[in-house]
């Protein structure tokens, strides 16, 4: 092979290459590995920008805590229940929430596997909301129960009063499934942080922050053999991850199918809730990083390409979505069940009309503009779309939840719902809690991976005629 | 997939390859079975009509959605601009041959053979929506309609990849498909150009088929297999449905990327790095179709509703149990721990057998949602003479149209091998200028 010049970058050269080793992740702008390490870590300078974001997610998440603390004193009867109703916002907004969190390891772990490149300037970001979302999921079960301080009997630790939970219950399972899932996507994000710690080390000055972030990392010091095994530990998690995406929501799923409450009890609940909640968890990385790559300057990074890619992700949840809202309705009207019937039309033409068109224009309509390759690649679209989206799965959970409540088999029981001002705070405040740890993240770590961007921009040669191999 | 160093042939070489001549053995045998299984279905329909067409519903299920399945896997490549494929996904193109028999048999079954299969055909449902929905016009015009779109959309598709490669090389191949290969050559101009064209092309037509093929099935499964039970309806149905049959691509792509690696010799092209990649994507589908399987089975047991269980516990009784449980071993236990690590998806003997364990498993799959909801409970597994010979017509007649299809165009996908123009549609390109668009602001 003919050997270029030693300093000067061979990222051109490859380019025109008809035939590019990563030709699907090209960052044309990003030149150098000092390039990549400035430009990231100047991401983590504190701006005004940011303080003032972080002020108001503070802000919302005081008020919620402190609503929290107003219904604790005051009982759940502040909540908008109104029997039997006795599900709403909480739980509505615990699988909102969960459903976000999908994506994370979706982006992080199978594509990973998938070896699909648009992944890599995203999946940070991905894995963080992951994380901060099951963080914010977490709560709602324990603000939903009215009585936080015995949430501890859901938790199957042996007992001198021999009382257990009941494994029979699907609520039992969701503990163990989040759980498990919490554990694994925070590991999972800590391990793909390490090599990129060990670069902010390197170039701190502080030396008590340097100290820090030398434990964080390790020790770690770039060697063949750390590497090695890092990529082992890295694949081993992304195998281990990957059931997880399916296991979780399909759990929370069962939350509801399990039960036989109209629109409740049906086989496709499992991967259609799955399927929503990569979608809501697109839709949701969509609302965090568009905004990051314009205000941290990551534009070159985080390209259209990649936001094309996932738009069309997004547009293929969508119409899985789609897809099994049409086998629910088709199902209902071919199995004659009239209670069934009744339900969906009550659903969709009756009393919750609004609701059940707001997720399905904002889930199924408006992501067909995906189609459109300029609207994909329209960072202002997307954003506002993303926003829809996330109005729209929490709509789809409101309309799971709330109408198979409301309108059950017995015509006396059927009721209104309406969210109190107690949920609506609450759901308020949860939105706080999750962007004010998301903002703590983004200026303490990087929130695109150093380390994965080094392997796709082409190394500097190092050496002089008859040293092959370039910086690693 | 994997992110690995490739051998890149040159065109002469893949060229060659692509002439060489291979066995005839399997394409004379699947001949012979076709001719056999013609035979008995014939006899079959004036001795037991009813076991012959049913016969001939669940093989087609299982055949029509290999192949049909077969061609979507194809087209996910080109949504995923997937290249670890490139050297192996002709394979599972041939399998568009059998869609056009498919659409025949079909016609067949939904006219003729309606009342020997389906038990509404001869009793209308009493439930209105159920009698509206299977009122036999309607249901012979959405079954035909869905499944000739579906056909005429893959053939499509498949024309326009295939040409590409008839475009660049010699005349070769079967005399009788000569017609097709000039019609394919008509036209055809610069390289570039008709890479990126045919790219463009294909991108939309397999997101149309991606839509086709998930609604199609979805109804064809619900009223070739579902409707037979009248009491039961599962919302999960479709989509368990035509993800068996993706899961058959693969282990039947493993089995196939094998013999044609040995027959076309040429296992530096199809690495050890290709047959892994094939293993993992069906490890990957073997625990995805587990999931759905008792996703759906978890629901309707936890549920206990009689109007479900029936379904399930006809298949968990009698003569049926054990029928159940092979299945259950040959699609899921088997390939779960047997495709685990890297060795067993490359070592040829246990994939192999593990694959072609997974379609009889998934065969079986078919005639379990067929035959049960037909035969009710039994002690006595009406398995004989008319399924095996049925069977093995039906398998014979899709390896006529597989070989006939090898044997006419290009075996290997030439350009997308050896272009050097193959990774600029790599990235979003403009078709027309063929420049890559700019990657931001």
């Amino acid at each position: 092979m003919a050997m270029r010049n030693y300093d000067e970058p061979v990222v051109d050269a490859a380019l025109r290459r008809p035939n590019i080793a990563s030709a699907d992740i090209q960052l044309p702008a990003v030149r150098d590995y000092e390039q990549v390490d400035r430009e990231i870590a100047g991401t983590l300078a504190p701006s005004f920008g940011w303080f003032g974001a972080l002020g108001v997610a503070i802000l919302l998440f005081l008020w919620g805590a402190g609503v929290w603390i107003y219904q604790i004193y005051w009982g759940l009867g502040n909540a908008g229940y109104a029997p039997p109703v006795m599900w709403g916002v909480y739980i509505i907004t615990f699988v909102f929430w969960v459903g976000i969190g999908h994506a994370g390891t979706l982006i992080s772990a199978i594509l990973y596997l998938f070896r699909a490149g648009f992944r890599t300037t995203i999946y940070r970001c991905a894995e963080a909301m992951t994380v901060f979302a099951v963080m914010t999921a977490g709560l709602f079960p324990i603000i939903h129960i009215g009585r936080p301080w015995k949430f501890f009997w859901l938790i199957p630790y042996p007992n001198w009063r021999l009382i257990w939970p009941q494994f029979k219950s699907p609520l039992v399972w969701d503990v163990f499934a989040i759980l498990t899932y919490l554990t694994i996507s925070s590991t999972f994000l800590y391990v793909g942080l390490i090599p990129d710690i060990a670069t902010l080390r390197d170039r701190e000055r502080n030396p008590v922050r340097k100290q820090m972030l030398a434990v964080l990392s390790f020790g770690w010091r770039n060697s063949d053999s750390e590497w090695r095994h890092f990529t082992r530990a890295y694949l081993f998690l992304a195998a281990f991850s990957t059931p997880l995406v399916l296991s979780v929501h399909s759990v929370v799923s069962f939350d509801f199918a399990m039960a036989l409450a109209p629109g409740w009890h049906t086989t496709i609940f499992p991967p259609y809730f799955v399927a929503g909640a990569i979608f809501s968890g697109i839709g949701m990385v969509f609302t965090i990083i568009i905004p990051i790559r314009k205000f941290f300057n990551l534009k070159h990074y985080v390209t259209l390409n990649h936001l094309d890619a996932a738009a069309k992700l997004c547009l293929f949840t969508s119409m899985v979505v789609g897809c099994a809202y049409l086998m629910e309705f088709w199902v209902a009207w071919y199995s004659g069940n009239e209670v069934e019937q009744n339900y969906f039309w009550n659903r969709v033409f009756g009393q919750w009309w609004w609701a059940a068109w707001i997720m399905l224009i904002c889930n199924c309509v408006l992501p067909l503009s995906l189609f459109s390759q300029k609207l994909r690649r329209n960072t202002v679209w997307l954003f506002g779309l993303s926003l829809f989206i996330n109005l729209g799965m929490w709509f789809e959970r409101f309309v799971i939840v709330v109408p198979s409540l409301s309108h059950e088999f017995e015509p006396w029981q059927w009721t209104h719902y309406a969210p109190s001002w107690v949920d609506i705070s609450l759901l308020v405040g949860s939105f706080g809690w999750f962007f004010m740890w998301f903002l703590l993240f983004i200026k303490q770590l990087p929130v695109v991976a150093i380390s994965e961007i080094k392997e796709i921009v082409p190394p500097k040669m190092r050496h002089a005629h008859g040293h092959h191999g370039g910086a690693h | 997939m994997s992110a690995h160093s490739v051998y890149v042939p040159t065109r002469e070489e893949v060229a060659q390859i692509a002439e060489r001549p291979v066995s005839g053995l399997l394409a004379r045998i699947s001949l012979a079975l076709g001719a056999i299984g013609l035979i008995a279905f014939v006899v079959g329909l004036f001795v037991s009509p009813d076991r012959a067409w049913r016969a001939l519903l669940y093989n087609w299920l299982f055949f029509a959605g290999l192949s049909s399945a077969g061609v979507m896997f194809v087209a996910s490549q080109r949504i995923t601009t997937a290249r670890w494929s490139r050297s192996t996904i002709r394979f599972v193109e041939g399998y568009v041959a059998f869609m056009p028999i498919a659409w025949v048999l079909l016609a067949l079954m939904v006219t003729v053979g309606r009342r020997h299969i389906f038990p509404w055909a001869i009793e209308a449902p009493t439930v209105r929506e159920k009698a509206i929905w299977l009122d036999p016009t309607f249901f012979t015009a959405r079954t035909l309609v869905t499944f000739g779109l579906l056909t005429a959309l893959q053939i499509w598709y498949i024309w326009t990849s295939v040409r590409l490669d008839v475009g660049i090389l010699n005349e070769w191949g079967t005399s009788w498909g000569k017609g097709f290969r000039e019609r394919m050559r008509r036209g055809f101009g610069d390289e570039r150009r008709e890479l990126h064209s045919a790219h463009s092309l294909q991108g939309k037509l397999a997101v149309w088929m991606a839509l086709l093929f998930g609604y199609g099935w979805c109804s064809l499964a619900f009223d070739l297999s579902m409707t037979l039970d009248l009491h039961f309806q599962s919302t999960l149905y479709g989509w368990w449905f035509f993800m068996g049959a993706l899961l058959c691509v693969l282990t039947s792509m493993a089995v196939l990327a094998r013999w044609w690696r040995n027959q076309l010799a040429i296992p530096h092209i199809i690495t050890d790095v290709n047959l892994h990649d094939i293993g993992k994507l069906a490890f990957a589908l073997t625990c995805f179709w587990g999931y759905l399987t008792f996703g759906q089975y978890l629901v309707i047991w936890y549920g206990n509703l009689g109007e479900e269980t029936h379904f399930m516990r006809l298949r968990l009784i009698g003569a049926w149990l054990p029928a159940t449980l092979v299945m259950v071993f040959l699609v899921f236990v088997f390939p779960f721990f047997g495709l685990m690590g890297k060795k067993p998806k490359i070592w040829s003997a246990i994939m192999v057998t593990i694959s072609i364990g997974s379609l009889i498993g998934m065969w079986l799959c078919r005639y379990l949602e067929v035959y049960p909801s037909l035969y009710g409970p039994t002690t006595l597994l009406p398995f004989g003479l008319w399924e095996i010979a049925v069977t093995l017509g039906v398998l014979g007649l899709w390896g006529v149209c597989y070989f006939a299809f090898m044997n006419t165009f290009p075996r290997l996908r030439v350009m997308l091998m050896t272009s050097p123009y193959r990774d600029e549609v790599q990235v979003p390109v403009n078709a027309r200028t063929m420049e890559p668009i700019p990657a931001h602001e």
